[in-house]
């Protein structure tokens, strides 16, 4: 599976990076963007399978990418990794197309379970 | 009359250590500990206003703790992090770590029932508003924590609703 990881952080994208390979899920490859604006070039040459995402990110939040994604025709699989959710962001990520919402820090076996069902 | 806001739970050594432990990636101790001195002069403060920026809660902590937890997120080398316990300030790795540490940490403090609340900067010392903050927090709690690898460092949380 290749993944797309999107975060300003690059501490958290080291850690989000870290807990996928310690899942026992498939990754080939991993990218990585710091932002939605940064995500949308990278995705525009590259197939990951899945996205995931922070919700706060400067230039390009996670939500508007995700938007500006889903109005391009591109339906891969996303996910928002962030450090708060409530009932509001859940929704809203749900409304635009989001899979699955995983508060940080999160576990190689909640990401398992969040994503094991959605791609081979 | 109108009715006040719930006063925020502070968070136990038991959610502090779940929290810490999953971000870091290995099995953090966690116990109970006396508040630290805000008058010491090796001391970080998260400012934590709420979404209208009036603020709400701080963590208060030294700089092990800062040091220790920025080094462990992202695999510092221990004598590198040493090295910036020994010169008195983070590095700007460490800082930045911790930032996200902090970041991730307001989580302990945020519920459906509180008023929200969110990390907006990392400051040395603890400034004039965080400590009128101090002087009057209903929730406070202090943790002292060992992180494998690393050491140990102190933390004290304080809240209004």
């Amino acid at each position: 599976m290749k993944v797309l990881v999107v975060d300003d952080s690059k501490a958290m994208r080291m850690i989000v990076i870290r807990t996928l390979k310690s899942t026992e899920l498939t990754i080939t490859e991993i990218k990585e963007a710091e932002d939605g604006a940064d995500a949308l070039s990278v995705l525009a040459e590259y197939d990951a399978e899945l996205v995931l995402c922070d919700w706060n990110m400067p230039n390009m939040n996670g939500i508007d990418f995700l938007k500006a994604m889903r109005a391009n025709g591109d339906n891969r699989t996303f996910g928002f990794v962030t450090s708060e959710s409530d009932a509001g962001m859940r929704q809203e990520a749900n409304d635009a197309g989001a899979s699955f919402l995983l508060n940080k820090p999160f576990t190689a076996e909640s990401f398992t379970e969040a994503v094991g069902t959605l791609v081979s | 009359m109108p009715s006040l806001p719930p006063y925020r739970d502070m968070p136990g050594i038991i959610p502090v250590r779940g929290m810490l432990s999953d971000l870091l990636g290995r099995e953090v101790s966690v116990r109970d500990a006396l508040h630290l001195d805000l008058d010491r002069d090796d001391l970080f403060s998260a400012i934590l206003p709420d979404d209208e920026d009036n603020l709400s809660a701080l963590f208060v902590c030294d700089l092990p703790f800062v040091c220790n937890t920025g080094g462990a997120l992202s695999i510092v080398p221990a004598a590198t992090v040493a090295e910036s316990i020994e010169a008195g300030e983070p590095s700007e790795l460490l800082a930045e770590n911790y930032y996200e540490v902090a970041n991730i940490m307001t989580g302990l403090l945020n519920g459906p029932d509180w008023t929200h609340i969110r990390i907006t900067e990392v400051v040395p010392g603890v400034p004039d508003e965080a400590r009128a903050l101090a002087d009057v927090a209903i929730g406070k709690t202090t943790v002292e924590v060992t992180i494998p690898g690393y050491g140990d460092g102190t933390m004290t949380m304080f809240a209004e609703p």
